[in-house]
């Protein structure tokens, strides 16, 4: 199986950047930096702080290499390390949310286009769900992620990674239904 | 099927999560009615139609992986003032007598001085000197040997003051032009992504975005991407530019006309097939606005056209009429638009 074979790859890689490996960890560096890069970027929205949070990032997992466990899923691990290094980023510009309309970059402008007014609803309704859903919801839809994987980042069962995925899809549908009826 | 049972399958398997057996618990259940079709679809269609938010580009694997690989390596072991701890006999006698506690005194002082002096002698090399602007802001910089840099808006340079003993060496962040004083040492700067070299010369290095620019008005320029061999690296003479994009080889040199070197510097903007995206964020950089082109269409149109000493409301007026676009806003803040 494909997905066993990059797990067990893995799994080596983690072992040796365990024992200091540089080869190893520029592997797995280069398996994870676009999707964390990414994926900081949609949280802080922010070419210049991505940059350098993930240039943290990857530091520090080399700094805390011996703590490395092939037995938890990478994925979880340096999720929840980048999300923690946004968090704590978008605390110090003191921006509760790196979410303000005008932020999503300059593709965004209301009127000028149907299809970037509903992505920019979409991001509005978002925005309006309690962090628990909005995160568990980005973290599936734009990051691709699990839910065993996100249950392991954020330490909570799968079944409330499944409600809380019910309840942003449920406000989603109620707001937007409306809209897609116009739309083919 | 409860309601929120069927809504949570159908979110399962729009996210990839349901089994075999989940997989055909929702069949059965689509095949119950056309109502439940219908209701699988609408939720089907919403799912697809979100789309997720995408940076413009990611920055290249390769210079991550060059800037991360120079941090890694284990630091030595730097000496921190240790307190040298009393045994407690000779605590109490020292602390018993004035005569003794002044003593006590001198004596952490002449080692505190010492520890000073020992670690800016060691560690001397570790002291930066950084000068930096912000937007709309030009700052002209003597470096330690006499040589002269002047820093566009929303850029840095930065060096080891120890580090211009045997080898002159910067690091610049955006850009900046500069007048080295040839004195028999190299001259080296170094941006993200590329390498430049010199003996005396003037020069305009432009280092945004991963991409490095040189342009040469004097003397003689060396440019090489970071992390490529010697011989690889480019040499231009006054009036040709090169620039490394990325960690590609630099390209071979171009002739240019004198009027484009650090244009910047006369407050004009020189502008040859540049898109109108890039434009902006100039305009942004030298006049410290914003402008948003919400059209990604209109964003890769490219201008070729010079600006002198001008409002910048003046500057997009004149974009605007040579491409037929129109603008809005006022007081630092501009839209672009058809």
């Amino acid at each position: 199986m494909p997905v066993d074979e990059k797990n067990a790859n893995e799994l080596e890689l983690i072992k040796a950047v365990r024992h200091s490996d540089k080869t190893a960890f520029r592997a797995l560096c280069q398996i994870y930096y676009e999707s964390l890069y990414r994926f900081l970027w949609r949280k802080t929205r922010d070419e210049e702080a991505a940059k350098d949070l993930v240039q943290e990032l990857f530091l520090n997992i080399w700094k805390n290499r011996a703590n490395l466990d092939e037995t938890q899923s990478s994925t979880a691990y340096l999720y929840r390390a980048a999300n923690n290094l946004a968090i704590n980023h978008l605390k110090k510009k003191a921006v509760r949310q790196a979410h303000a309309m005008d932020s999503v970059a300059a593709g965004r402008m209301s009127g000028t286009d149907e299809k970037h007014d509903f992505q920019e609803y979409v991001d509005e309704i978002l925005h309006d769900l309690p962090e628990e859903q909005r995160l568990v919801f980005t973290l599936n839809k734009f990051e691709g992620l699990k839910y065993s994987e996100i249950a392991e980042m954020l330490q909570i069962s799968v079944k409330t990674v499944e409600s809380r995925m019910s309840k942003a899809l449920k406000a989603l549908r109620e707001k937007l239904e409306p809209r897609l009826i116009h739309d083919q | 099927m409860t309601e929120e049972h069927s809504y949570n399958l159908i979110h399962r398997n729009l996210a990839g999560e349901t089994a075999e057996a989940e997989s055909r618990e929702l069949e059965t259940w689509l095949n119950v009615s056309a109502q439940n079709r219908s209701i699988f679809d609408e939720t089907e269609k919403l799912w697809r139609k979100i789309e997720s938010p995408q940076p413009q580009s990611v920055p290249s694997f390769e210079v991550f992986w060059h800037n991360l690989e120079t941090t890694l390596e284990p630091k030595t072991g730097k000496t921190s003032a240790t307190t040298i701890p009393l045994t407690g006999a000779r605590q109490k006698r020292l602390l018993g007598s004035v005569y003794d506690a002044r003593w006590l005194a001198a004596a952490v002082l002449i080692i505190l001085v010492g520890v000073t002096l020992i670690y800016q002698r060691v560690f001397k090399a570790e002291v930066w000197q950084t000068f930096a602007t912000r937007h709309a802001e030009r700052l002209p910089v003597v470096l330690p040997d006499g040589s002269q840099v002047e820093l566009n808006a929303a850029s840095q340079i930065r060096f080891r003051v120890s580090g211009f003993d045997t080898l002159r060496a910067v690091r610049l962040m955006g850009q900046a032009f500069f007048e080295i004083k040839p004195d028999g040492r190299p001259f080296e700067i170094q941006t993200e992504n590329a390498q430049v070299r010199v003996l005396g010369t003037s020069f305009d290095v432009r280092a945004r975005h991963q991409k490095t620019q040189v342009m040469v008005q004097t003397g003689k320029v060396s440019l090489q991407a970071l992390g490529s061999p010697a011989e690889d690296a480019v040499v231009l003479a006054p009036g040709h530019m090169s620039f490394v994009d990325k960690l590609a080889l630099p390209i071979a040199p171009v002739a240019i006309d004198s009027l484009f070197i650090a244009a910047w510097r006369q407050q004009r903007l020189v502008f040859d097939n540049t898109s109108l995206a890039e434009i902006a964020a100039e305009l942004q950089r030298v006049y410290d606005v914003e402008i948003k082109i919400p059209d990604r269409e209109l964003q890769a149109l490219a201008i070729t056209g010079t600006f002198d000493r001008q409002p910048v409301t003046e500057v997009l007026a004149s974009l605007c009429l040579t491409l037929h676009l129109k603008y809005a806003g006022f007081n630092g803040k501009y839209i672009i638009s058809r």
